[in-house]
């Protein structure tokens, strides 16, 4: 089978029909917004109910955790002056203290954003490499 | 001080020595001069030389404790063991530079050596290549991240040296950086070679002769590296996976992808002179790959876990590196475009020229598909930044509908943060498009060696193709039946379509390989009677690099059949009391009990699973959590599983409560996990017996 | 091609290079143990190690200095003069890349790859070229350079003693002179050819093996 015009051709199409189907049957879950409290409470109408990322500081002082269980606590996180209150519904990683760093991934429900998935930095420990630790705890599968 | 002092002296002459060694080499060329030249070889080795006292220097600092050393301060401590003393060399960004330097000048000096009288003419112009990449981390280390900055608080009583994270003193911490290294690091040689070729406009296929075992050498060690961290990953970090997508994961990935695109292309230019353009470009963006990788992981332009931590002025140095080249290679390229004609035309699409050329382009793709989904967050980063401070580029954004006008108008006004946001992108989306394209390559890779050179009869083909065809059929009947059978707990998907598919090509692409090899024996024998087994070896060693290739594509084969297994996972979390059973597929798995112990370094708790299948035992579970006494806040996970062909049953603890023994388990069952692990050993034992063979060998292995 | 070997000169230096180091380090330990009062422990090997690459690379810079010391050489660095024409060593390259191709056509016939009628084919225009460039090499009077090497050992070996005349070469109008070991006659066409060939290079057809 030599290569004609009308093999080249035939060719071409198969691809575009691949990358077509590929792109369509895309449900988007991997693609999450990621940012910061201020940005995310700068229009709250626009982000409620969309799974998103949150980044921002633990409050010190607003970790209330529910008694027998380690497994849910509610707290609040800031960034530049605007807080959002957290509830979160899984073990958090070792990292996890107030003034802390955190990136939350979940949902605004009515005001207060539920998540089950947290990455935690370490504010006094220093980097390099270190950073898989703060990873116990969280599942990187679901791009934590 | 004194070795904080010769140390920066030491580096000061690398980076002088290897400024005089491109000038010699460039002038030595210019002027054809053997003296100029034979400095500036002299100089290549000379280098070596000074990177290997530099790197002495500092190991002896770590080994000796030598805290008035920044370098040293931060990364190691008096009760760590030797061996990640002497591994902390590269633990960090400025001596993963030295090491960085210190392995460039070693492959420098040896393939200097090596083709010094082999390819007299390309000799100054890889020198002077060479020699600007040493001289560029050279740079890097004498005016911005100098491993020998002393740590200067001398009045004060000696702090605590900080020491070496626990969870990075593993026996993967030694093999697996140095291993990736090596791959990256020598992936410059073939392109010093390669932009020899072009400048002297030798672009004949000499310049791959003398650089055939590196591309080889780099290919098997980033290989090495890339499991090596997968393997890392599933054992020590406990998330029940080997490879999440991280941009550090990926920037690996990348020259790799590359550079086995480029080790097959360069078939096809031995062979038929074809595809001269394609083989450049490969090796030039392999090259540039490793760059990127680097500057990926260092500069803290991506968000990772591995990286390094943020560093803009480093970002900018590589981005600037990285940049000059790109416009100089292409550049190169393209002054000498008239020179790279093919010398023939494709003729057949059933051809082994198109097979490697559909290659070139697939493995390409994947390249530029994982880069771009890699720096996409980044880049909406760097947008919404640009919006904020730039007029015009808040314009364009509008007028392309990419941002919402009124929206930012309405946060101005309002004096709110703006509105744009960042992007992450994770595995799923990495996994939506990676899947179909490697599973077309491994297709490809069962086509391949049915096809012949120039072109293939369509009959014979029809008759090759016939029983991998079959295998497959049967492959994925068995996989949609069987698996059926094997698991009743109807927690997954049965058919997962893209599951099934893997198994069918698994199956096609070994039964090619069985033909081949089968095929090669019985000619072999035909032509000299001789028994199945000496047969086969002299087959193999005959035809090195065809067999060799096939070993490699058998190894994977078989990971493609351990990722085929991820179709089928299973994931429990929960919590449970001592005494209960969990059902995880075909498995029951007690909590037996759990246990408080404690050694010279560490508090552990252990909890003991009794796992079971049917009734009979299948083995013990003992993960466990460490509280290091150095790090009290961090307790580290370790992970137990229970590794069978079918699959790993594997057990982690988020959770446990000591009165009441209470426990929360993360609890998986991968199926064909170990699989990925064999078929990376075959590949392995393949890519040794590829670069045992000498090129001068006959291929046709009758 | 030729390959560069080894002078004798470089390979007496390697043992007794090997030796200077083991002399030193032990040298160099000992200097550190006795006098100094260091710990027999692994930072004092690494200080051994430290002075061992202190040697090497004073070593390597003087190496440097050396070389540009030196007079000119000769200044002639590349013997081929065009990339633009067909020079004899791209020539050598294509033969050699179209024997190969033949080999490796004959083993993908006889794995089925290929119908008798492709295989012909595609033989024949191998040939043809494998023919052509030989040709060509051979009008270009020159010697390959093992050949002229064993030419030359040849005549020095002939001018010791006289070779045999049954096997000098029948053939007189080969153009190149035929080395005084063996040559190979072709069955078809009874001219001589190297005896290495695969390929008689007057009628073009395969040799016996």
């Amino acid at each position: 089978m030599a290569l004609t015009a009308g093999t080249r051709v035939g060719l071409g199409v198969v691809v575009a029909a691949a990358i077509g189907y590929l792109v369509l049957s895309d449900t988007g879950e991997g693609v999450l917004e990621y940012m910061y409290v201020d940005q995310l409470m700068a229009d709250v109408s626009k982000h409620e109910g969309r799974t998103l990322k949150v980044h921002g500081l633990v409050e010190a002082g607003s970790i209330q955790r529910k008694r027998g269980t380690t497994g849910d606590l509610k707290f609040v996180v800031e960034y530049n002056g605007q807080r959002l209150p957290v509830h979160y519904t899984n073990i958090p990683p070792d990292t996890f203290q107030e003034e802390g760093e955190v990136v939350l991934t979940g949902k605004l429900v009515d005001g207060v954003f539920e998540s089950d998935e947290m990455s935690a930095k370490c504010p006094s420990k220093y980097e390099e490499e270190v950073g898989k630790a703060t990873l116990v705890g969280a599942d990187p599968k679901k791009g934590g | 001080m004194l070795i904080s002092t010769l140390g920066t002296i030491c580096v000061l002459v690398l980076f002088l020595l290897s400024v005089a060694t491109v000038a010699l080499g460039v002038v030595g060329a210019a002027r054809r001069s053997e003296r100029l030249i034979e400095g500036s070889v002299q100089g290549i080795h000379g280098i070596l030389g000074v990177a290997v006292l530099a790197s002495m220097l500092l190991e002896y600092a770590f080994l000796s404790g030598d805290t008035s050393i920044q370098y040293v301060h931060h990364n190691s401590h008096p009760a760590m063991p030797v061996v990640y003393k002497i591994t902390a060399f590269w633990g960090s960004l400025d001596g993963s530079l030295l090491f960085w330097v210190l392995l460039l000048s070693l492959f420098a000096s040896l393939a200097v050596r090596a083709n010094r009288q082999r390819h007299r003419v390309l000799i100054p112009h890889a020198v002077a290549i060479l020699a600007t990449i040493i001289g560029f981390f050279a740079a890097l280390l004498v005016f911005m991240n100098n491993p020998f900055e002393p740590w200067l608080l001398p009045d004060m009583a000696p702090t605590q040296p900080k020491g070496l994270n626990p969870l990075l003193q593993n026996p993967y911490m030694v093999c697996h950086p140095p291993s990736l290294y090596l791959g990256m690091v020598s992936l410059a040689v073939p392109y010093a070679f390669g932009m020899a070729a072009l400048i002297t406009g030798h672009v004949d296929e000499a310049w791959q002769r003398s650089v055939r075992r590196w591309t080889l050498f780099a290919w098997l060690f980033l290989a090495i590296g890339l499991v090596l961290g997968g393997l890392w990953a599933y054992e020590e970090l406990g998330w029940g996976g080997y490879w999440a997508w991280d941009p550090v994961e990926n920037a690996g990935l990348l020259p790799w992808l590359t550079c086995t695109a480029f080790l097959h292309s360069i078939m096809v230019q031995e062979r038929r002179g074809m595809l001269k353009v394609w083989n450049l470009v490969l090796v030039i963006i392999s090259f540039f790959l490793t760059i990127f990788g680097t500057f990926l992981t260092r500069s803290g332009v991506v968000q990772s876990v591995h990286a390094f931590g943020e560093d803009p002025a480093l970002a900018w140095t590589f981005g600037g590196f990285m940049a000059v080249i790109l416009v100089g290679s292409f550049g190169l390229l393209f002054w000498r475009r008239r020179l790279l004609r093919s010398r023939h035309e494709l003729e057949s699409v059933l051809s082994r020229e198109f097979a490697f050329l559909l290659n070139n382009w697939m493995f390409l793709i994947c390249a530029l598909f994982v880069a771009g989904a890699t720096m996409y967050p980044t880049i909406t980063q760097w947008s919404g930044l640009l919006a904020e401070k730039y007029d015009w580029y808040r314009e364009v954004m509008f007028a392309l509908g990419i941002y919402d006008e009124s929206a930012w108008a309405t946060a101005l006004l309002e004096g709110k943060a703006m509105p744009w946001s960042r992007v992450t992108i994770g595995p799923a989306f990495f996994n939506h498009y990676m899947t179909p394209l490697g599973l077309g390559l491994l297709l490809l890779t069962g086509i391949g060696p049915l096809v012949a050179w120039r072109k293939t009869s369509t009959a014979s083909l029809r008759e090759q193709f016939i029983a991998p065809l079959g295998a497959g059929v049967v492959a994925l009947l068995i996989a949609a039946f069987g698996i059926p059978l094997v698991r009743m707990d109807g927690e997954f998907e049965v058919l997962s379509g893209w599951g099934l598919t893997a198994f069918g090509l698994c199956g096609f692409t070994f039964w090619t390989l069985v033909q081949e090899f089968y095929r090669g024996v019985a000619v072999r024998r035909k032509n000299r009677p001789q028994s199945v087994l000496d047969a086969l070896i002299g087959l193999v060693v005959r035809a090195r690099r065809r067999y060799g290739g096939y070993i490699v594509h058998l190894g994977i084969v078989l990971m493609f059949f351990g990722w085929a297994g991820n179709a089928y996972k299973l994931e429990r979390k929960l919590g449970i009391y001592p005494g209960e059973i969990v059902a995880l597929g075909d498995y029951q798995i007690e909590y037996v009990g759990a246990r408080a112990t404690q050694d010279w370094q560490k508090d552990m708790i252990t909890v003991e699973l009794s796992v079971s299948r049917d009734g009979a035992k299948s083995g013990d579970l003992e993960p466990a959590k460490w509280w290091y006494y150095q790090l009290p806040d961090q307790p580290t996970t370790e992970v137990s599983r229970l590794m069978r062909p079918g699959g790993d049953v594997y057990a982690s603890i988020a959770d446990v409560d000591m009165s009441t023994g209470w426990t929360r388990l993360n609890l998986y069952y991968n199926p064909l996990v170990n699989w990925v692990w064999v078929g990376f050993a075959t590949l392995l034992a393949g890519g040794i017996v590829c670069i045992g063979s000498k090129r001068e060998e006959a291929e046709g292995g009758g | 091609m030729v390959e560069a070997t080894q002078s004798p000169v470089v390979a007496n230096a390697r043992p007794r290079a090997l030796i200077a180091i083991a002399i030193g380090s032990v040298a160099l330990g000992l200097f550190l143990v006795v006098v100094l009062r260091a710990r027999l422990d692994i930072a004092t090997v690494a200080l051994v190690l430290v002075g061992l690459s202190l040697v090497g690379c004073l070593r390597g810079l003087h190496r440097v200095v050396g070389a540009l010391a030196k007079g000119a050489l000769d200044t002639v660095v590349e013997t081929e003069s065009e990339y633009g024409g067909v020079s004899e060593r791209e020539l050598r390259e294509e033969r050699r890349r179209l024997l190969r191709a033949i080999n490796e056509l004959r083993f993908d016939h006889e794995m089925g790859k290929l119908s008798q009628v492709d295989y012909d084919s595609v033989r024949a225009g191998y040939e043809l070229r494998a023919l052509e460039v030989m040709r060509a090499l051979d009008a270009g009077e020159t010697l390959h350079p093992e050949l002229a090497a064993r030419l030359a050992q040849a005549a020095a070996a002939e001018a010791a003693a006289p070779v045999p005349s049954d096997l000098l070469p029948a053939d007189a109008a080969t153009s190149v002179p035929e080395a005084a070991s063996a040559s190979r006659a072709c069955a078809s066409c009874d001219g001589g050819n190297d005896p290495d060939a695969k390929f008689c290079k007057h009628c073009g057809k395969e040799l016996a093996a």
